[in-house]
Parts: structure tokens; sequence; C-alpha cells
């Protein structure tokens, strides 16, 4: 019998369906990540579309930094790193603590998911402005409330560390938190209901139930969860752009703002631009590599 | 009779549809991007709707508007595309940055065709345009560091509020009466002035930096210079305020000054002439506005920028398009007193020294004083990169991180690092 190419068992078909993401895959993913690369080689000028060759180069810059920029991307990364650090624990954790809590309340399950997800909806310039208010040395709310419950003298919060930090760290839970909580309470729903009921009758406390059903039921999420959240506080960008401006003394400058700056902002380079953004990219799939080895070692 | 007639009518056909599109492609689009998005941009849309009134049928200009912190992105992005705008603004910092990337075009015809010369504009603006001896841009206005007072607070403090300090000693000697605890809880809730350890300290530290006789970078631009006595004087000053004098509170954040003063709580300020709208939007706020006091030892400085037209370069240049953006930008700046009502000093001399301009409340007494104190700052590439230390030097000084000194060491050492480098 001769195969068919098209129709419902036809050769073609799966292809076929593939092929409408795979354009667009190729076109917006795929080519761009080449032509970094590619441009990542070169002494390359936006402007005036000037480019030589210059083999890694750039990359032997950054390493041995050599030039002021290259400097930069040093302190930019620890700071990035510091952010990571000090925002992810929150993110998860807190999600974890809401979900937990929505998941748990008989009446107004909805309610309590929209209010705590409507930040999410708001653009960071928004968020950024609305935040820099709160936290305003002279006049912002929280320094009034600090001072008229607890006679706290001002707390310069954007201005100086570790305030700029908390306050950046503040201000994204407040703001993205909403994510994982969605992701948490979806875990949570596809817990079979049975477990609890076992684990009812066999006179499980709380906190047994807590730890020996629902957190290993919660692991796949739990490990997509990190995965992304540690990709965007690595990607942290228009918070420190807009409440900090990268103070006090570049202390929050990120790698993407750094970056940006390189390729766009006053210098144009887009070439060590782009390998600073290589460089990036590596550092961030080892550290997703050591987390999902990590979360899968047990297995 | 109905042949002759149908070749008739066939013949008009043909001819209209050969002469009609004829006539509709000499009508020229040309888009025109900005970013004035305060109330100076409906002061240009005006002015574009005015114009395209005008040349109805011939040229029809389309602007778009973004925020500045947008538009340079945007403009790279459409150059590296090959699609620029065909008329842009740019700042005269950023021109140099452009020109030797043969992004914009020499206007040195324009320039010559709309008859502008040396002797109808600002000195200085006028040589910021040109770069190697060719004219790149054409100034639309000038944009100074205003100093701006509370007169209600200055009655209180027994100060004549027509009449705002002239030098340091006297800046520092009305701050510190502006400076008040008024309602005795020992906590300090009216101040003198405010120093921000962000934007716009740069534009202050510039301006008593040049008034010191201070030089940022040596002729040839390789070596930076401004971490001299003159420029150390200039940031310590400005320490001094917040650490010594105790008449700017510390940590002032960006536009927390600008708060300050529209909530009356600031006595004194230094801010943009574009903050200049909203303050007088601001009900109950009375207050004066002029040059900056002579903060510096031996002279009066006035940091300023300026918005320019530029014509950006195509990759297939249409002549009729060239030609169409040429008479617009002579079109709008001959109408510079139009645009001057946006809150901008006008470039051309014969409109500051014009009695419609001088009326303009404000505007008209700042267009008079403060030209002739403008220092625009030495014009390259790296311009741009090289001063970038210098602004966080000003903050590590003024979080008290660093000395003036030391801070100012160190953005030096960086700078000389960025000029060298290629």
């Amino acid at each position: 019998m001769k195969k068919k190419l098209f129709g419902d068992k036809g050769l073609l078909t799966p292809y076929l369906y593939l092929l409408p993401h795979a354009v667009f895959f190729t076109i917006f993913a795929f080519y761009p990540v080449f032509k970094g690369l590619w441009i990542s080689l070169h002494r390359w000028d936006v402007l005036s579309g000037e480019k030589s060759f210059v083999g890694f180069k750039n990359y032997i810059d950054i390493f041995l930094r050599r030039n002021v920029p290259a400097q930069y991307y040093w302190e930019a990364l620890w700071n990035t790193i510091q952010f990571v650090i000090y925002s992810v624990p929150f993110l998860v954790g807190i999600a974890l603590i809401l979900a937990l809590l929505i998941n748990s309340v008989k009446k107004g399950k909805g309610f309590f998911r929209t209010v705590f997800f409507l930040p999410t909806a708001l653009t960071v310039s928004v968020v950024a402005v609305i935040w820099r208010w709160i936290f305003n040395y002279e006049s912002g709310l929280l320094n009034y409330i600090l001072y008229s419950l607890f006679k706290i003298k001002n707390i310069p919060w954007l201005t100086q560390q570790p305030g700029a930090w908390i306050s950046i760290v503040v201000t994204t839970i407040w703001w993205t938190v909403g994510w994982n909580m969605i992701y948490f309470i979806i875990g949570l729903q596809n817990i079979p209901e049975e477990l609890y009921e076992a684990a009812k009758i066999d006179g499980a406390s709380w906190w047994q139930t807590f730890r020996y059903i629902t957190l290993p039921s919660l692991k796949p999420i739990t490990l997509f969860i990190f995965v992304t959240t540690v990709i965007a506080s690595f990607n942290l960008f228009g918070q420190s752009q807009l409440m900090t401006g990268g103070g006090p003394g570049r202390s929050t400058v990120t790698v993407m703002l750094h970056i940006y700056n390189e390729g766009f902002g006053t210098n144009l380079r887009m070439g060590s631009a782009s390998a600073m953004a290589y460089l990036t990219a590596l550092i961030m799939i080892i550290v997703t590599f050591i987390q999902v080895r990590f979360f899968t070692r047990s297995e | 009779m109905f042949k002759r007639i149908s070749i008739l009518l066939v013949s008009i056909l043909i001819i209209s549809l050969l002469i009609g599109p004829g006539i509709a492609a000499k009508k020229v689009e040309i888009t025109f991007w900005n970013g004035f998005t305060g109330p100076d941009g409906r002061y240009m849309q005006n002015l574009v709707n005015a114009f395209n009134e005008a040349y109805k049928g011939r040229i029809e200009v389309k602007m778009s508007v973004m925020l500045w912190g947008d538009y340079y992105t945007k403009v790279v992005a459409a150059v590296a595309a090959g699609n620029p705008p065909d008329v842009g603004i740019m700042h005269l910092d950023q021109i140099s940055a452009y020109v030797p990337r043969g992004v914009i075009i020499p206007l040195d015809d324009l320039a010559a065709e709309l008859k502008l010369s040396e002797k109808d504009f600002i000195p200085a603006v006028w040589k910021a345009g040109l770069y190697e001896g060719k004219r790149y841009a054409i100034p639309l206005d000038v944009h100074p560091l205003v100093f701006y007072w509370n007169k209600k607070l200055f009655r209180e403090a027994g100060l004549d509020p027509e009449k705002p300090p002239k030098n340091r000693t006297e800046f520092i000697e009305y701050a510190k009466k502006l400076t008040k605890d008024k309602d005795g809880d020992g906590k300090i809730d009216q101040w003198g002035t405010m120093i921000p350890v962000g934007w716009p300290n740069f534009m202050i530290w510039y301006s008593i930096f040049f008034g010191n006789g201070g030089k940022l970078f040596s002729d040839d631009n390789k070596k930076a210079l401004f971490n001299s006595p003159e420029g150390i004087d200039a940031l310590q000053f400005l320490v001094d305020l917040v650490k010594v004098y105790k008449v700017s509170p510390e940590n002032v954040a960006v536009d927390a000054d600008v708060d300050a003063f529209k909530r009356g709580t600031c006595a004194m300020e230094f801010n943009g002439i574009w903050m200049l709208t909203a303050y007088q939007e601001q009900p109950g706020l009375e207050f004066g506005a002029g040059k900056v006091p002579q903060l510096g030892l031996k002279g009066l400085a006035n940091w300023a920028g300026s918005h320019n037209f530029v014509v950006f370069k195509q990759r297939n240049p249409d002549p009729d398009k060239l030609a169409a953006a040429k008479t617009f930008i002579g079109w709008v700046s001959r109408k510079s007193l139009e645009w001057a009502k946006a809150g901008q000093i006008p470039a051309r001399l014969s409109v500051l020294r014009s009695k419609e301009f001088k009326e303009i409340p404000y505007i008209g007494k700042l267009g008079q004083e403060i030209p002739p104190h403008i220092i625009f700052p030495p014009l390259f590439p790296k311009y741009g990169e090289a001063t970038g230390p210098i602004w966080d030097a000003l903050n590590f000084a003024l979080t008290f991180k660093k000395d003036p000194k030391k801070a100012l060491d160190d953005a030096v050492e960086l700078s000389n690092k960025i000029l060298v480098s290629e």
C-alpha cells in the first residue's frame, strides 16, 4: 500500500501542524539568537552600520575588564545576583502562603485571587511611580506612618542602601507575586482529594499533611516557578531605572540596564552589548541547570 | 454622434486617470519625530496643524511624539532598520554623536536659504550647531537651568521677594533664614533649598564649575580635567549645603525637590525651564524665576540645553521630501515666538528682543537675563559617555559615600579610560 502524503494519516500532516509555529519561532527566536551571536563577534556601530569582525575580542575585553563598560558589567552582574538572592525567596514563599490561604477560605476565593493578581496588570512605569511616592524620604507615606506611629525618623529608602534594595524588592513582590500565586493555586487544585482524606483517616496533623502531601505534590510546579522567577529577577530593569536611577552610586544598576545603555543608550556599541547579553544568558542557563538538578536529585 | 461623445468621455477618463495620480503624488508626506510629551507637545502639534493648513495639498507633516527616553532608542532602531523619520528634534549634546556616524545631513544650504545668520542667534547656540565647519542643526530653542524661589516664604522670612540672592554668600544667608522648624517639634519642615542626589544636580554642579572657571576636558578631548580645584570646590559647596549649613535635607530623591517646591516646603530650587508650566499651574504657589545665582567664585555661568531640528539621511533620498522637510523647518523656525509660549526660550535674538516675547510671563524675563551667561558643553562624540562618571561622582558625594575630591578623582580616572578607548 502506498503511503499518503496528506490526510489524517499522511506523512506530512504532523509537520504541517508544526509549520505555523516553526515559521514564527524561526523568525522571532531562532534567527535573532544566531544573529545576536554573530553581532557579538563584531565591532558593530548601530547608527553608522559600520562593522568589523573582531572574533572573541568583545568577550576577552569583558573577562579582562579592559574597558570601563566591562568594569561596569561585573559590578552590574553582582548587583543583579544580589537582587535575585533577595527577591526570589520572597516571591516564591509569599506566593505559596497566599495560595494556601486562598485555597483554604470557603468563600470569596475568586475575590482574593483577583485582588492579589490585579497589580500584575499594571505597567512598570505606573508601579514605579506609585512606590516612589510611598518610599519618598521627605513626604512619603511610609516614613509618615513610621514617624507618627513609632517616632522613627525619616528613612532614606531610595537613596541609601539597604533601603534601595528593600524598596525595589518590596515593589517587585507587590507587582509580580500574583503570577506565582496563580501557579501555586493551580498546583494545589491538582492534588487529588483522596490523598488528604487518607491522611485524615491516618490522623495526620496539619503540618504532617503539608509536609508529606502538599509540598511533594507541588514539586513540579515549584521547579517551574523557581526557574521562571530566577530568570525574571535576572531581567530586573524598569524598577531600578525608574525608582533609584541605578543609585545610590551604581549599586542598583542591573545587567539588563547596563546592556541597554551599552547597546542603545549613550554608547551604541552593539557588539560588546551582545557579548554581555550572551555571557549573561550563559550564566542563567547554568543557574537553571543547577536548579533542575537540585529539584530532581532525589528521584 | 453617440460615437463622438463616447470618444470624448473615454479621452476625458484617460486624461484624468493620467493626470489625477500626478496631482495626488505631488502632495509630499514627511514624518517628524520628537519627544515633546509635556504641555509643549500641544504647542508643537498646533504649529504642525497650522503648517499643514498653510501647505494643504502640497505638504503634510505627520508628527509622532514619544518620551525623550524612548525617542533616542527609537531613532537608533529606525536608523539601523534604514527607515528613519525625515525630520527630528535633537538635543545639542546628542548631535556630535550622530554627525560622525553620517546619520544626519548638513543643512548649510537651508541656513543660507532661511537667511539665518550668526547675528540673529544667541552666539553660544549658533556655534553649537556647527560641527567641523558645517551646520547640522537649526536651533529651535534654549532650555536653561532656572533658579526658582517662593515669594511667599521670602516675605515670611523678612526677605525682599523681588530680590533673589545674587552670589554664594547671599545664597547661604537666605537659605539659612528660609530653613525653619515651623511647628517646633524639632524636625525641620521648611527647607532653604534642596540638592537632589540625582537629576538635575549635574546641571547645578556644571553651572558652579563653569562659574569657577573650570574646564571639563582638555582641548583635544583626550583628558578629563574636572577634578581640578574648580570642580572640587563646586561639589564641596553642594555637599556643604547639606552637611555644614544644613539648609538642604539629606537624601533628596529625584523630583522630590519639585514636589517640595510645589507644596511650599522648599524655598529655593534649581530645575529646568521645563518645570515652569507645572509651577504656574500649581494653585497658590507664588514664585519667582530667574538666572542661577553666581555660586561660582569667578563669574556667572548657567547650564542650558537646546532643541534643534535635524534632517535624517535616507537610504534612498527623495528630493521632494528633502525640500518639504526644509520648508517645514524654515516655517517653524520663523514661528519661534509661538514656540516660546510653550515654555522655552527662543534661539533667535530678533524674537528675544521683540515686544511680544518680552510680554510673556516669566519666559519674557528669563529670555533677557539668562542667554548672556549660557555655557554649552564642548561637543564631541564621547561627551555623553565621558560625563557619565560625573553623575556617579555627584551621587557618591551627596550620599556621603565618598568625599568630593575622592569622588571626582575616581570619576576622572574612569572618564580618561573612556576617552582613550576605541
